[in-house]
């Protein structure tokens, strides 16, 4: 289950680089007000422009397809720790994507890479079940 | 009623009539047809009975007699977190219990929220007046819960009349005074047959839900096995004749389809609108009551279920020690209410509209888990002892949740794409507090055979409950 989870991830992150460089070569068009519009609709603060959303966009991803790899690499020994950073670099993108300006695109850029990242989780913690011996009998009522 | 003894690990059981019990049943899956309103007036009034009629077969049905089954089976505190378990294993059960228990955590906190925007509606005040109202609520109900679950059934019990009441009144007056065919118009104007049912659906599947809540506080009650799943089947029936009749009679005695919503607007026709309309302001005014004593038994009942998961993971480390202690007297969790309470207290202060349409998002994913638990479990487990079995086949019963499933990944999909991925950063919550919570605190073995433990808990053999139960 841990080297499918590592390969899963390798996927993951390579195709989160493949992104990123995407993001920074072709810099598609992104609304430049779109986070200042988010913030002002959650009562968070005032509206602003962000110019320049492909290329910070685009580094954010390199970002995560490293940290991705770095938690790949990380899963022979220490799954653990690799399976929480994996997931929860996913949360964070997904987070990233609802706030976007057109979440349909978000959804499908990051389809391939959130969804391979989401099974890394699960069968990392499938494999904690496996391997972590229980400590007692539960008491049923 | 309140008879009960202290099991092995400190939780209280005590004697629940089957009246009791179906109080409480209909306090999680009903409590009133508040919010029917909005399908009449989208998908129209025909096709809004249609739903009412067909939907619970592909979606209440399933759930309810897989609770039943397996709350015959099976009948622990926890309920279907332990089913899951059981089936699926650890990590599996860790992410039904996870994802509902995070769902509720939310949710809860709307149902005092609604009944402070309807006070706040009559009476001037500031937001501080409206939040201490709205805590002393939460503090008196969460005291009700820590009291004990027989405490807590009595109190639903009287809140349920108070909701039934008004809309069995509404129900003979609206008949009485119909002016319109009930199914008339069948779809709402300008919409296809499969563009209607969209439009209400996502309210149905709502209104159907929350029957394998009861199965959290299977360890509370005596003979749980026999309870449960007979007020399940009791109060499947009772819910949907209660949908169909007051939204039939209520229609038929006001028309007007497309203005039925609750927009509040005034061209709105709402329950209490037509309460006025066949009975006057007094009628209107018990159907006034009926939404505050129902969103209140909402909030009781939720707090009460909402806070078992959190108990029963820490008995099995694989949640904070702190939560698994039971009150010294009261042989209830009385931390976990205490918790939830609390959290409920914070979340009331806002809008958190965002975080409650994630909160349909881990339900649905709780709601696969358990009912593909089901089918595992008939594969795994065949002879296990099942006092009320549904009488089908494993195959046929497999082909029967696949509609279930349909609908549920179409609710999904249905409050847009930011919702969507929202609702995933909800349930990759699940695999992560697993990792966190399994690597740092273990987790423990479930015995191989529960018979023990039943008989025990005094709650085996079976049948012969008393005659003054039934």
């Amino acid at each position: 289950m841990r080297k499918t989870a590592m390969v899963l991830a390798w996927l993951a992150g390579l195709c989160i680089l493949g992104i990123g460089i995407w993001l920074l070569v072709s810099q598609p068009s992104i609304e430049k007000d779109w986070l200042g519009v988010w913030v002002e609709e959650m009562e968070i603060g005032s509206p602003f422009d962000m110019s320049g959303a492909a290329t910070i966009t685009g580094i954010i991803a390199l970002a995560i397809g490293g940290l991705t790899i770095i938690g790949a690499l990380l899963i022979p020994t220490r799954f653990v720790v690799a399976g929480v950073m994996i997931v929860a670099l996913d949360m964070l993108a997904c987070l990233g994507v609802a706030m976007s300006p057109d979440p349909k695109w978000g959804v499908i850029v990051w389809a391939i890479p959130g969804l391979l990242m989401a099974f890394v989780g699960f069968l990392l913690g499938m494999e904690l079940e496996r391997v972590q011996e229980p400590e007692g009998v539960a008491e049923l009522e | 009623m309140t008879n009960g003894s202290t099991a092995a690990v400190g939780l209280k059981r005590v004697k629940m009539r089957m009246i009791t019990a179906v109080a409480v049943m209909f306090t999680l899956t009903c409590s009133g047809s508040f919010g029917m309103e909005d399908i009449i007036g989208s998908s129209g009034p025909g096709l809004t009975l249609l739903m009412l009629l067909v939907l619970p077969f592909f979606w209440a049905l399933p759930m309810a007699l897989t609770s039943a089954e397996l709350g015959s089976a099976l009948p622990e505190e926890g309920g279907f977190y332990r089913w899951v378990r059981r089936g699926m294993g650890e990590f599996w059960g860790f992410q039904a219990g996870w994802w509902w228990q995070l769902s509720l955590y939310v949710d809860t906190a709307v149902y005092v929220a609604l009944t402070l925007d309807y006070v706040a509606g009559w009476f001037d005040m500031p937001g501080w007046v409206r939040w201490l109202i709205g805590f002393v609520i939460i503090l008196i109900f969460a005291y009700v819960n820590i009291r004990g679950i027989d405490i807590t059934g009595w109190v639903l019990t009287v809140i349920q009349v108070i909701v039934i009441v008004p809309f069995v009144t509404l129900v003979i007056l609206g008949f009485a005074k119909a002016q319109v065919n009930p199914f008339s118009p069948f779809i709402a104007e300008g919409e296809s047959f499969w563009g209607a049912m969209g439009l209400g659906l996502a309210v149905a599947m709502w209104m159907y839900s929350g029957y394998e809540s009861m199965s959290q506080l299977a360890g509370e009650i005596e003979r749980p096995q026999y309870v449960i799943p007979r007020a399940l089947l009791i109060n499947m029936g009772l819910v949907i004749a209660f949908y169909v009749l007051t939204t039939a009679a209520g229609y038929a005695a006001v028309g007007d389809w497309s203005n039925w919503n609750t927009e509040g607007t005034s061209t709105s026709i709402d329950f209490i609108e037509a309460g006025r309309v066949v009975g006057g302001g007094a009628v209107a005014g018990l159907l006034i009551a009926a939404l505050i004593a129902g969103n209140l038994g909402l909030f009781t009942g939720y707090l009460a279920t909402g806070s078992r998961p959190a108990y029963v993971l820490s008995k099995d480390k694989l949640f904070f020690r702190w939560f698994g202690k039971e009150h010294p007297k009261y042989g209830t969790p009385y931390r976990s209410i205490l918790f939830m309470a609390l959290l409920n207290s914070v979340l009331i202060l806002g809008s958190f509209q965002f975080l409650i349409v994630i909160d349909v998002f881990l339900l649905m994913f709780a709601y696969m888990t358990i009912l593909t638990a089901m089918v595992v479990l008939r594969v795994k487990e065949p002879d296990l002892d099942r006092r009320f079995r549904i009488p089908l086949p494993t195959w046929a019963l497999a082909l029967w949740f696949v509609p279930f499933f349909g609908i549920a990944i179409v609710a999904l999909v249905t409050n847009g794409w930011a919702y969507f991925v929202g609702g995933c950063v909800g349930v990759l919550s699940g695999p992560v507090a697993y990792l966190l919570f399994k690597s740092k605190y273990h987790g423990v073995e479930l015995p191989d055979t529960l018979t023990v433990s039943r008989d025990a808990a005094g709650a085996l053999p079976l049948p012969a409950p008393a005659a003054e139960e039934v």
